[in-house]
């Protein structure tokens, strides 16, 4: 694995860069582009950056530790806990996680791809709105969405009732899909994750230039033909790694799973814990999980370094949409507002309804002090883990080391464990922690409240930072690299310290990248549900422990109040990240 | 600029929450209940004694696993849990240490406490068969070995295996009559199914209220809830009606909710007199009206829907035996195929 | 008026275009381009050079005006060809050479649907003509600015266009290179009697290079067709 990732090769000669570069008064000194691990580096870059270096291996260490904590319960004997996991289950979980993710990623691929293209290339009535809206569903908790939409299907829910007072069918008589199954499961976590593909696609697909697409219709291709042979092409690494962002979501649900008496890896976690009463076998479990997400960064990683051969000049004039009118245009809307229906109006729709019928018993009071910690907590997340990317990508961009690169990609593991095992971790660790300062404190001091950690939500937002951080790096990286390097080569000769690139040239490039990951950070730590059950600290309950609450004594109507609080609080972020994403053009 | 934001964030989010908590007037309670009633409740404790309550409510298994890794440096006073298993279980793990008040002993009958003091029940719940009013015919009696019988075939709806209150069932079973025999009456009862096991207790309710199956077994307080619900709820509630099994043999499956000192309890003895607190005649009623359970304090007025259902014969298994044959039934139900 | 049996080629007449909500680009603008010929269209920055390139190609439609390719209309007020149909090349300022796609995939792509043997002869041909053999698997990221511009080139000839239209080919290259790229391209341009179309702003490369000159005002206006 070269260190050399994610820049163009330097070559002697002046080659087909990107045009984001100044013309350097000072080109580096000798640069030779080879194969092999030791390279001559400028001059400049050798010098400073150690406390970025620092700052990131720092990160990564902290992110990290509450799965090598887990990892290393492995060390433990487990009993028979794990043969019989073996013997009854753990091949259906297996077969049920890949074809859980395999639908999901394909389905979602469906529900992004095709409204990004159109979105990006063509004008027809609805456009402006859906091209925001295509983005709402991520802020629909995936559990939120399966109560929703079994509500709706289920035996005694409207739509069945109505279809056997219209047909006089009864029980049995008839066929209708089942949203608690392996098939509902996948249409459900489809329908709340297809955004992140659907954000990558327009993203993709807008910053093409005209002039490809062009050059494609005078060589012969047709419409359809240059999207098939020339936009896809080229947003496929783009597309590639979102996919790979909605496997690991998929991986680590819990609750939307659970709800659809799908049994998977993750909730064989659980049953593990709890069932069998083996702490060591959900360890177990949960490493296999970790290296199922170690292959999923790593197969992100390579489609991101093929990525960057495919940036475009910034000269380039991107593409004028062309107006759709009659009706293929109101088919081309009716293709966008399918997504937005299944992932977010029809949930919100049920939700609306049942609020109304039974909203929540203790009132709005309540849930919008809920609301407040939700926010509290999200606003921190969301800040921490934009700070934790700039640090943690722009280190590796100041000193490439290899050990920086691996830092980088060990923080994105996170994304791709549920949240229960990573909660499991950090208190493991943070009661660790805590002994070793109570036993230090004592021995100056007398004693000493107990937890402190514990007291306040440093235990939380660790927990968040190591689940999500790894959105914002992805995001960051990926806009990182199409900065020029020699930006930063003459920012140095030109007198600024590493710390001072980083502040005053990465930080305001990327300002939109870093704006972009704190608000999905954001929205997922408001979605968050299980880590936050298992460590939030008293009297501290969020909108979505709240749900929780309601939801497991099966009151589903009178979780539709805080839900809905949930999904508002999440809105305006992703009108705000639709926004970015046409900015950007 | 967004450095700056976090740190402010985090800094207020550090102060917001780490308040001052030297005084002697409090009490922390790990709790896997948290209905509305209960905060209620300590509402109420604290205005009658000016003792603060601390809650962090969660999943009982979650609960006790934060229990376990803060040892004794835990801050918790009370660990409350549903299920009679979890409580063995936390036992087993050595969380509790006896509350040693004959106050509350009095209170409580034996099958509803530990016998050396270690937890205490504060609520009890019957397991209860719900039958079509239409499609089964009033007065029968049934027990839970009816129901794998030939003539339920394709008729019975029950939830997953992986619920708690199911596994104490299968655990009573056990301790009654032989894990051998609770595996068979588990496989039949899976042959018996209307369909696969899903969604939770209401959801068998309205299963059966709307034809899909024509018996279930419930926790007896959700179809009260449901009489006193939505509409909808109301209506699928009047479509069944309450059996309480087993009256002619061992009686109908009684399980508790329950709570225990923690070994490390900081405020001990705030904690008994919460304990005390909830066991009062008033807040046992309380309990039982807002949650529709029935309170383990003898005597105690019960909310008009359980009155009217009547008394029935409980099972008086000790609720530990519930806890300890657990293991075992979660493997029986496993190996009969019961999702 | 010219006799256009004798000379076929480009006949673009009196065509204007607006883009939607804007001033007007063009202005009842005519070009004539014999095949064989070159046709150097000059104007100001904002003048509509890459538009009127763009309509001929069949990228934007004209609000009025015709266009002709040998003889046969390929766009009027009825009905307008689609780009993928009018058999034109085009060459854009910025090369816009595929980066997915090798060297000789990029030269190769018009001609698709030939047997690949057939296909492999004619982009050989073309890469040896424009000294790009060496370069036939690479990448385009390895390839220098003016190497993409010859690839782009190539891969415009490489279905044997009717009518050729150059987008300031050669504006980012300097004397040498646009000396050895004009002697490359513009004899098969004449030998194939394609007519060509030149945008530059560069008087020299349109004295150098082109039978003819058409300016473009910037307030759209004509100043005339062929001299």
């Amino acid at each position: 694995m070269s260190p050399r990732d994610g820049d163009p090769p330097e070559h002697h000669t002046q080659v087909g860069r990107p045009e984001a570069q100044l013309p350097a008064t000072q080109q580096p000194s000798v640069e030779i582009a080879a194969g092999g691990r030791n390279q001559l580096r400028s001059k400049q870059a050798k010098t400073g950056g150690w406390l970025w270096f620092a700052g990131c291996l720092v990160c990564a260490v902290v992110i990290a530790s509450p799965l090598a904590v887990v990892i290393a319960s492995l060390l433990h004997d487990s009993g028979g806990a794990w043969q019989h996991l073996v013997e009854t289950r753990l091949s259906s979980y297996a077969l049920n996680t890949a074809i859980l993710v395999t639908g999901v990623c394909a389905l979602s691929l469906a529900l992004g791809v095709v409204p990004a293209w159109f979105v990006a290339r063509f004008d027809f009535p609805g456009r402006p709105v859906l091209a925001w809206a295509l983005v709402l569903p991520l802020a629909v908790p995936s559990y939120v969405a399966a109560y929703a939409v079994t509500d709706l299907l289920q035996f005694s829910g409207p739509i069945q009732t109505s279809l056997r007072s219209l047909t006089g069918w009864t029980a049995g008589e008839y066929w209708f899909p089942s949203a608690r199954s392996l098939g509902g499961a996948i249409v459900i976590l489809a329908s709340t994750l297809y955004p992140y593909v659907y954000i990558a696609s327009r993203i993709a697909f807008g910053g093409q230039c005209a002039a490809m697409s062009e050059a494609g219709r005078t060589l012969g291709l047709s419409s359809n033909g240059v999207l098939i042979r020339i936009a896809l092409p080229l947003a496929r690494p783009a597309i590639a790694a979102a996919t790979m962002l909605v496997a690991m979501e998929t991986i680590a649900d819990f609750g939307a799973v659970e709800y659809c008496a799908v049994d998977t890896l993750t909730t064989g976690v659980y049953r593990a814990w709890f069932g069998l009463d083996s702490q060591v076998a959900a360890a177990q479990l949960s490493t296999l999980i970790v290296a199922i997400a170690v292959c999923l960064v790593a197969v992100e990683a390579v489609l991101r370094r093929r990525q960057r051969h495919y940036n475009t000049t910034s000269r380039c004039a991107r593409d004028y949409r062309s107006t759709i009118a009659g009706w293929r245009g109101v088919a081309l809307c009716a293709v966008c507002v399918l997504p937005v229906s299944l992932g977010f109006v029809i949930p919100v729709s049920r939700l609306v309804y049942l609020t109304r019928e039974m909203p929540d018993p203790e009132g709005l009071g309540l849930v919008l002090r809920y609301g407040q910690n939700s926010l509290l907590l999200a606003v921190a997340s969301g800040s921490i883990a934009a700070g934790v990317a700039l640090v943690v990508v722009c280190a590796h961009r100041i000193r490439r080391q290899r050990a920086s690169y691996i830092a980088k990609l060990v923080c994105r593991f996170g994304y791709a464990l549920p949240g229960p095992v990573i909660a499991i971790g950090v208190l493991m660790l943070a009661a660790s922690i805590d002994r070793w300062t109570h036993s230090a404190w004592r021995s100056v001091d007398g004693p000493l409240p107990t937890h402190q950690l514990g007291r306040t939500l440093t235990d939380l937002l660790f927990a968040y930072q190591s689940r999500f951080s790894g959105i914002a790096i992805g995001i960051i990286d990926g806009s990182m690299r199409s900065i020029g390097r020699s930006l930063d080569d003459s920012a140095r000769s030109l007198g600024l310290s590493a710390t001072g690139v980083v502040l005053r040239i990465h930080a305001p490039l990327v300002r939109r990248a870093l704006l972009g990951g704190a608000l999905l950070v954001f929205v997922d730590v408001v979605k968050e549900l299980p880590a936050t059950l298992m460590l939030r600290p008293f009297n501290f309950d969020t909108l979505a422990v709240r749900v929780y609450q309601l939801a497991s004594e099966e009151r589903l109507g009178e979780a539709a109040t805080a839900a809905l609080a949930i999904i508002a609080v999440g809105i305006l972020p992703m009108v705000l990240v639709s926004r970015e994403i046409d900015r950007g053009r | 600029m967004s450095i700056a934001l976090a740190i402010t964030a985090l800094v207020s989010t550090w102060l917001a929450t780490a308040t001052s908590h030297g005084d002697d007037l409090e009490v922390s309670v790990y709790s896997a209940r948290h209905y509305d009633v209960d905060r209620q409740l300590y509402e109420r404790f604290t205005e009658a004694t000016g003792i603060r309550v601390n809650v962090v409510s969660g999943k009982s298994d979650e609960l006790l696993a934060r229990l376990e890794q803060e040892a004794n440096l835990s801050p918790a006073d009370l660990f409350i849990t549903v299920d009679a298993g979890r409580l063995y279980r936390a036992e087993q793990r050595g969380v509790f240490q006896p509350h040693d008040s004959t106050t509350l002993n009095a209170r409580v009958p034996d099958e509803l406490r530990h016998p050396d003091d270690l937890w205490i029940g504060l609520t009890r719940r019957a397991r209860v068969i719900v039958a079509s009013v239409d499609r089964v015919e009033a007065g029968v009696r049934l027990s839970y070995e009816d129901l794998v019988r030939p003539e339920w075939r394709g008729r019975v709806v029950i939830r997953s295996s992986s619920n708690i209150y199911n596994q104490s069932l299968v655990a009573s079973m056990i301790e009654h009559a032989g894990p051998e025999a609770a595996e068979d009456w588990s496989r039949g009862l899976v042959a018996n199914l209307a369909r696969k096991p899903q969604g939770g207790d209401r959801d068998q309710i309205r299963a059966v209220a709307a034809g899909e199956g024509d018996v279930a077994i419930v926790n007896q307080y959700y179809l009260a809830q449901m009489m006193l619900g939505s509409s909808a709820d109301r209506e699928a509630a009047s479509q069944v009606r309450v059996i309480f099994p087993n009256q002619d043999g061992r009686g109908t499956h009684v399980n508790i909710s329950g709570a225990g000192l923690t070994r490390h309890a900081p405020n001990r003895d705030n904690a008994v007199r919460l304990l005390e607190f909830l066991l009062s005649d008033e807040a046992q009623r309380t309990l039982a009206e807002g949650t529709q359970e029935y309170p383990v304090v003898p005597g105690v007025i019960l909310s008009p829907i359980l009155a009217n259902w009547g008394p029935f014969k409980a099972d008086l298994i000790n609720a530990s035996m519930l806890g300890a044959n657990n293991p075992e039934a979660v493997r029986v139900m496993d190996r009969a195929g019961w999702r | 008026m010219s006799d256009h049996s004798i000379q076929p080629g480009l006949v673009v007449r009196d065509v204007s275009f607006a883009y939607p909500g804007g001033l007007p680009v063009l202005n009842r603008v005519s070009l004539r381009v014999a095949g064989g010929e070159v046709g150097a269209v000059m104007g100001g920055s904002g003048s509509g050079k890459t538009t009127l390139l763009r309509l001929i190609a069949g990228l934007e439609r004209p609000a009025s005006g015709r266009i002709e390719i040998d003889d046969l209309p390929v766009c009027t007020d009825r009905i307008c060809l689609k780009p993928d149909h009018r058999g034109v090349g085009l060459v854009f300022q910025e090369h816009a050479v595929f980066p997915h796609l090798s060297v000789s995939q990029n030269v190769g792509f018009a001609l698709r649907k030939r047997s690949s043997s057939d296909r492999l002869v004619s982009v050989r041909r073309l890469l040896s003509r424009f000294q790009l053999s060496d370069f036939e698997d690479s990448m385009p990221h390895q390839l220098s600015g003016g190497q993409l511009q010859r690839v782009a080139i190539a891969r415009a000839l490489a279905s044997n266009p009717r009518v050729m239209l150059l987008d300031e080919p050669f504006s980012s290259l300097d004397e040498d290179l646009r000396e050895s790229l004009a002697n490359m391209l513009f004899p098969i341009l004449r030998e194939r009697g394609t007519a060509t179309v030149l945008v530059t702003h560069d008087g020299d490369d349109a004295r150098r290079f082109a039978n003819s000159l058409t300016r473009l005002d910037s307030r759209a206006e004509p100043r005339g067709a062929d001299s």
